[in-house]
């Protein structure tokens, strides 16, 4: 019986932890950031998300009678799980992908910002519908080849080595290029700017999206996560690594300075030939839609926007391999890396590894289709390419 | 008639109404849980899962009355009275639930389950698990065939008509546990390996990594108590069981025996009491850590990130935090719109789900649904204890570990560990009837069945292995793998567009450079020349002049025989043209182009078993 007395306190304590931590008010203005920090690491890693501290600390100064409810450290994915709940459950200030922008935009969820950017600062995947939506929160992001001094140039020389890559990355880092060297960008910049018009089957990128599953189903990529690849890489049992920005900064940080002289950058061969080193797009801030009932928060806001903008000039620290990176993507021959365009599903066709390359190119035509001109059911283009009508 | 009469032929006929309105509505609940939910051939079934609940209500009300009468005077009185009494303070929370609570439609198998649990007084344990076990795996093994036939939708290949694969796993697990209740965990040497190869089902089909973790806990311990028992490793009288499963059973126990001798050596055993409250209020520890851990959780702290392969757990704990973030725990629940993936893991860019069943408990149905539900689990563990059923309330113990990653602790048709809160409990077979059991003698016929059964599972299992190696294999365009590549000029015609001609050969250029034995047919001269000029040895093109490409691709096989040319095919062509040889190769059943097609699993695999006896009978 003293036993059970203590289990129900227990029970009770905890739901009362539960409804005291819920009970808590809203702050004046609340903020939502997705730096990551890794505290193991050093300043190269976590210099953007030390600086966003210190810019947000700087604007509490200056601002005693505003509090101000951070939420740092958030994931991308929290911003898309409370945009299920609507506006009233989104932060006041807030960070995402470009891609998820679209989709709150779409939803209504963020506000159109044009009166407060000018044209000349508008940043171009923000910019939908002719209307901007965010101030850049980083820097563009990139995808490179990290080895020291030994990396074939060619995909022929790459295949006849036999020449195994440790691969972080996702299979938009090979479309990328390989639509760069198809021609297709000229198609996807098109698609992009006639703002929901495309060509329904186009042979660019079908050539494209074949080139990267050839890529991918080469066995030259050794697929595995960003983490495992940087060990592997650290570790000499590859050459060579394929990662993205986040990653290569989290890589440069692990290594002792003598290995970092040895780093060399390296863009990743495309079947056709072409180099193009696939260059991202930044996070944005963005601002939550309910604050266009109240000017004067959204006054505070969009002041605040600019002030933390500043976080994505943050200095990673002064070293040879991160002035050879920098002299890198300074002279990169950049294409687009459509992720930051794409939504999951316009993309998740291509991960799927059971299906060949052609089927792949369907599937994601369909996707596209589905995704910019808003197609919800997409039964009848499937008709027309199986022929069954 | 007397009263004590009326009173048994009331207690009757409401036990067989019971019995009846269980089957009805576990039938209902289940197929609520599948894929075919909201589907237009069954839309006419959805509202009677809500008549049930309504006739649920109305009958738990009226078997309590009768229950209570039948049970006064045989009883202690004031204990009776004070089981009923919370019995009736749980229903009337209950409709209170139903009149000012959310509801969604996961809400009635909630409803169904609680009200069918407090009102199983009168009903036999082993009846209601072995219904309950006889139903889920007959409707699985149903749904499981009309999927591999492609008559019903089958999520990412392994979900068998359940809207999620991981879903299928959950209940996979909760059938083993159905029946391990039922024999009590004495199983038979064929229901041990069973135990055993589920969990890795779980995981490989399923990717259901806590019905993996849980099974694989279940089988130690099932097969720990089987050898703790007899004082060795089971089925080892080779007179009885032949020479191989002795050996097989020796290998399978080396490692029980050796945490047998470690507890043993390390006197263990005196921890049991200590044990037996951490199972006791099992529910009350995993729903308050998880609902700490997810408290406490912070993203991207090291603590949490360094653990390896735990991403699906910090995954729960962030939208559990967010859940908490955003609303406040309710006794009556919150109204929380949750979008989940839809099956395909693939179509939703937002998803909000709580898949933590003590979460999503706490938030959507409120602290009063929680608190009973919490309260009824732990109440059967203290009966099953005082009953000395410790195996049993360890399964339930394993089930709420379950139910701190999945939803299933609220879903009628995965808990019907709640009935034994106030079932009667049933005898059960000793450890000696599992061993008799096995040895049941077996006619000629019976023989003849097993051995039948035996090679049709073993050949579905090569054909699907085979299938699946294919699949992920045989792919065109891999390094691993030749096809003769056809080129169409007369595509370009067709199509009228003279930019895809250099396109088109080089790509089929390149596949020839990168696969030695693959070989090309072409349909006119300057094409196997330029093909030519790109260092293509001129032996490996055949030039088969069509003018069309249907008609290229009719020809492509018999050229393919006469000049021994790699007996799969792909074309050099685009979507359209590919969808067109698809077709095409359909007909001819070439493997790779049949694997390659977007076509149901049971199709997949009969074109498969087509191909390989027209090999065997050409070869």
């Amino acid at each position: 019986m003293v036993k059970l007395k203590w289990i129900a306190l227990g029970l009770l304590g905890l739901l009362a932890l539960c409804l005291g931590g819920c009970a808590k008010q809203r702050a004046d203005i609340t903020v939502m950031d997705n730096f990551i920090q890794d505290d193991t690491l050093g300043e190269c890693f976590n210099a953007p998300a030390l600086r966003f501290d210190a810019l947000l600390e700087a604007w509490k100064d200056g601002h005693p009678d505003i509090e101000l409810d951070e939420k740092k450290r958030a994931g991308s994915g929290d911003i898309s799980a409370l945009a299920v709940l609507g506006a009233d459950h989104l932060p006041d200030v807030f960070m995402a992908s470009p891609t998820l922008g679209r989709l709150l935009v779409e939803k209504g969820l963020v506000l159109d910002l044009s009166d407060y950017i000018p044209v000349q600062e508008r940043v171009e995947p923000f910019v939908y519908g002719g209307a901007a939506y965010a101030f850049p929160a980083t820097a563009p992001s990139f995808s490179v080849v990290i080895h020291e001094g030994d990396f074939p140039d060619t995909w022929t020389a790459l295949y006849a080595r036999r020449y195994k890559v440790a691969w972080g990355g996702n299979i938009t880092d090979l479309l990328s290029p390989a639509m760069a060297a198809n021609g297709a960008q000229a198609w996807f910049d098109h698609m992009i700017a006639a703002d929901k018009e495309c060509t329904f089957l186009n042979d660019d990128i079908m050539e494209a999206i074949v080139d990267a599953t050839e890529m991918r189903d080469s066995g030259l990529l050794v697929e595995m996560t960003a983490d495992e690849a940087i060990l592997a890489f650290i570790n000499r049992k590859y050459c060579a690594v394929v990662l993205n920005e986040e990653s290569v900064y989290r890589l440069i940080d692990q290594l002792d300075s003598e290995r970092r002289k040895l780093l060399r950058f390296s863009v990743f061969p495309s079947i056709a030939g072409e180099k193009n080193t696939p260059i991202g797009v930044p996070y944005g801030f963005f601002i939550n839609a309910r604050l266009a009932e109240d000017a004067g928060k959204l006054a505070l806001c969009v002041e605040l926007c600019r002030h933390l903008m500043q976080a994505a000039g943050a200095d990673r620290g002064d070293d040879e391999a991160l002035e050879r990176l920098d002299n890198f993507i300074r002279q990169a021959k950049p294409c687009r890396n459509c992720a930051y365009y794409l939504s999951s599903e316009v993309w998740s066709p291509l991960k799927n590894t059971q299906l060949p390359p052609i089927e792949t190119a369907v599937k994601m035509q369909n996707c596209y289709d589905q995704y910019y001109l808003g197609v919800e059911d997409f039964s009848e283009q499937m008709d027309l390419y199986y022929e069954e009508k | 008639m007397t009263g004590s009469s009326v009173l048994r032929h009331a207690k009757r006929a409401s036990g067989i109404i019971w019995f009846v309105l269980f089957v009805f509505s576990y039938s209902v609940c289940y197929l609520h849980n599948t894929i075919l939910v909201g589907s237009p051939q069954l839309s006419f079934f959805d509202p009677y899962i809500y008549y049930c609940v309504d006739l649920a209500r109305l009958f738990a009300c009226l078997c309590l009355i009768v229950n209570f009468c039948s049970q006064w005077g045989k009883v202690d009185s004031k204990r009776l009275i004070s089981v009923y009494l919370f019995k009736l303070a749980v229903l009337t929370g209950l409709i209170l639930y139903m009149h000012f609570g959310v509801e969604d439609h996961k809400t009635p198998p909630l409803l169904l389950m609680l009200f069918f649990a407090l009102s199983a007084d009168e009903q036999d344990e082993n009846r209601l698990f072995s219904t309950g076990f006889g139903l889920g795996a007959a409707y699985t093994a149903i749904l499981f065939i009309l999927a591999m036939l492609g008559l019903m939708e089958n999520n990412r290949g392994t979900a068998f008509g359940f809207q999620y694969r991981d879903n299928l796993g959950c209940y996979m697990l909760c059938l083993s546990l159905f029946y391990c209740i039922l024999r009590d965990g004495w199983l038979t040497w064929l229901g041990e390996l069973a135990l055993l190869a589920l969990p890795f089902v779980c995981l490989k089909c399923n990717d259901s990594k806590t019905a993996f973790v849980c099974g694989l806990i279940l089988a130690a311990c099932t097969m720990y108590r089987h050898y703790g028992r007899i004082g060795g490793a089971p089925y080892q009288d080779r007179d009885r069981f032949g020479p191989v499963i002795p050996l097989l059973f020796s290998v399978i126990y080396c490692p029980i025996a050796l945490v047998k001798g470690a507890v043993e050596r390390l006197k263990l055993r005196r921890g049991k009491g200590a044990l037996r409250f951490f199972i006791r209020n099992g529910y009350i520890l995993c729903g308050g850590l998880f609902i700490l851990a997810t408290a406490t959780y912070r993203q991207f702290s090291p603590l949490w990130e360094k653990i390896p392969g735990i991403g699906t757990i910090l995954s729960r704990f962030n939208l559990g935090q967010l859940g908490f973030e955003q609303f406040p725990v309710r006794w009556f629940g919150n109204q929380i719109p949750q979008i989940g993936l839809g099956g395909n893991e693939a179509a939703q860019p937002l998803y909000f789900v709580f898949d933590s069943s003590y979460i999503k408990t706490l938030l959507q149905y409120g602290a009063l649904i929680f608190i009973v539900v919490i309260v009824l689990m732990t109440w059967t563990q203290y009966r099953l204890q005082k009953h000395h059923r410790y195996y049993v309330s360890f399964l339930l113990f394993l089930f709420a570990l379950d139910s701190t990653m999945e939803f299933q602790l609220t879903n009628f048709v995965y808990n019907l560990f709640i009935l034994l809160a106030f079932c009667k409990y049933s005898d059960k077979p000793g450890v000696e009837a599992c061993e008799r059991k096995s040895l049941l003698p077996t006619g000629k016929a019976r023989r003849i069945a097993l051995a039948g059964a035996f090679t049709a599972l073993l050949a579905v299992l090569v054909l699907w292995c085979a299938t699946a190696w294919q699949v992920s294999n045989w792919r065109g365009y891999t390094p691993h793998y030749a096809a003769t590549v056809v080129v169409p000029g007369a595509y370009m015609d067709e199509v009228k567009s003279e930019a895809l001609h250099r396109p088109r050969l080089t790509r089929a250029m390149r596949y020839l450079n990168s696969h030695k034995d693959a070989r090309c047919i072409v349909d006119n001269e300057q094409d196997r020349d330029w093909l030519v000029a790109q260092a293509v040895d001129a032996d490996r093109i055949a030039v088969a002049p069509a003018t069309s490409v249907d008609e290229m691709l009719l020809n492509a096989s018999t050229f393919m025989a006469e000049n021994d040319f790699p007996p799969r095919l792909t074309v050099c062509t685009y979507a359209i043209q590919q969808a067109r040889v698809q077709r095409h190769a359909r007909a001819l059943y070439i493997p790779v182009n049949s694997l390659t097609m977007n076509m149901p699993f049971g199709l997949h695999l009969a074109n498969f078993t087509a191909e390989q006896w027209r090999l065997l009978w050409s070869s």
